[in-house]
């Protein structure tokens, strides 16, 4: 069997895809599709609403509204409060994307996942770089466990580490959050 | 490919992009959805026997293309499942901290039951081109895609356990965009005065994939080993006699004699196999 030309799920035309990137663009009808599915991406472009020093950049991330099942053990009473306090056990969790390193990508993570933050969003890039999505929707679903602790077990909660608790990530959306890099680090900028 | 630029595959992933027009392609799929990447032969069948032919001469202790048959030849696919093996979640360390984990490597599964076949080796660097091809069997997938997880853990299990010291935790093992390969390979059967055997070779490099072990035990090569020793006893006793005794003239004919003899008998072996393998010219092309 050949390799196959990708082509938009919408349109049907051929589509393009930047060496290292996980999904591919419809020039035709601007959208975005990773190969092989039938259906296209759901981005999110955020404004920037921070001012910072360093180069400005739009880092992808996977977001996932999910739905989190806790036994009602006491051992998992920091989660049952992380989880209630406002969002009544469901929350969005974000996986990073892009190749930023496994500090910057638990960093951005947890913070992202952490304080939700709400932003206004664009149509476009502008004249802002934007880092390539090097990871499929399907692999950054089983990541969300990780980040979602990323989060939670900032303070260094042995006990939400045991069993008792599932996540259920459910719709998903490409968003790319603007940040500040200044050397390897990044600074949201939402 | 849409502008006639061939398009390369990293070995583990299943898109590319024309580095000409940036195009994207991807690897086909099958029913279930698992991507297939079927890998052209290197070798052609001629090539293949010829490595096969010397690869059994060797492994036959030197011996000629009389001393076996080759009886059957033919191609298979091994279906081998390549992904990135994950590890990744939390873990107590001992100091009572909570610390990330996150592992991932390349691995290399093989698909089929390689107890008879084998696995073959791969080497960076080797040139695999994807075929269109798909006349050639395979064999038969025993490890199914909704398993590789679990594989992965007990893949990932050493390195998990360096990496935590055996602490508890909460990893997720995941078998990232797994694809399967189908990998070229060349059958020999061939027969011996032993019986008859399978080699298996690569069809990308020409190299074993099952190891075959086998020697030619039969009562030439006893005939050689016999002559060797006896050549060699005849020179050691002139080599004790001229030490002990003296008789110095006894002593160099022994040894003389026990080289001569091993030398002679060598070389009127070697002549007679040159003899024997000298290709004759075909009847029907004799006149031409």
């Amino acid at each position: 069997m050949n390799p196959v030309s990708e082509r938009c799920p919408r349109c049907g035309k051929t589509c393009v895809m930047e060496s290292g990137e996980s999904l591919a663009y419809c020039r035709s009808c601007k959208s975005l599709h990773e190969p092989g599915e039938r259906g296209n991406v759901d981005v999110e472009i955020a404004k920037f609403s921070i001012v910072a020093e360093g180069e400005r950049v739009y880092v992808p991330f996977w977001r996932y509204f999910c739905s989190f099942k806790v036994s009602g053990n006491v051992e998992h009473k920091n989660i049952i409060n992380f989880l209630t306090d406002e969002n009544r056990g469901r929350m969005f969790v974000y996986v990073p994307s892009a190749d930023i390193g496994p500090k910057n990508a638990l960093e951005l993570g947890a913070y992202m996942t952490a304080m939700s933050p709400s932003y206004s969003t664009a149509v476009s890039f502008g004249d802002v770089k934007r880092l390539l999505c090097t990871k499929l929707s399907s692999t950054a679903r089983r990541e969300v466990e990780y980040y979602f602790l990323a989060a939670e077990t900032a303070e260094g909660r042995v006990a939400d580490l045991r069993d008792g608790f599932s996540v259920e990530p459910s719709t998903e959306k490409l968003v790319y959050i603007p940040c500040y890099r200044s050397g390897d680090a990044f600074r949201p900028a939402v | 490919m849409e502008c006639g630029t061939p398009i390369q595959f990293e070995e583990f992933g299943f898109s590319s992009t024309c580095p000409k027009c940036g195009a994207a392609h991807r690897l086909p799929r099958d029913a279930s959805g698992v991507w297939i990447a079927t890998y052209s032969y290197n070798l052609d069948i001629i090539q293949a026997t010829g490595a096969a032919t010397a690869l059994i001469c060797r492994k036959l202790g030197g011996a000629r293309k009389a001393d076996f048959d080759i009886i059957e030849r033919y191609p298979l696919y091994l279906p081998v499942w390549k992904f990135t093996a994950r590890a990744q979640g939390w873990f107590i360390a001992k100091d009572g901290r909570t610390l990330p984990l996150d592992i991932e490597k390349h691995v290399r599964v093989p698909g089929y039951d390689t107890s008879y076949i084998g696995f073959p080796e791969f080497h960076e660097g080797t040139h695999a081109v994807i075929s269109s091809e798909t006349c050639f069997p395979s064999l038969q997938v025993k490890l199914k895609p909704d398993v590789l997880e679990q594989k992965t853990e007990e893949l990932m299990q050493k390195e998990v356990e360096h990496a935590t010291g055996g602490s508890a935790g909460r990893i997720k093992y995941t078998a990232e965009e797994p694809v399967l390969c189908l990998h070229p390979a060349w059958v020999m059967r061939f027969r011996t005065k032993n019986g008859e055997h399978t080699l298996v070779l690569d069809g990308l490099t020409g190299a074993e994939i099952n190891h075959l072990d086998i020697r030619l035990r039969d009562e030439k090569q006893l005939a050689e080993t016999v002559l060797a020793v006896s050549c060699g006893i005849i020179a050691a006793s002139g080599v004790a006699i001229g030490a002990a005794s003296g008789w110095h003239g006894l002593a160099v004919g022994l040894i003389v004699s026990g080289i001569g003899l091993f030398v002679a008998v060598n070389a009127l072996r070697f002549i007679l196999r040159a003899e024997h393998s000298r290709p004759r010219a075909k009847p029907g092309r004799a006149g031409a």
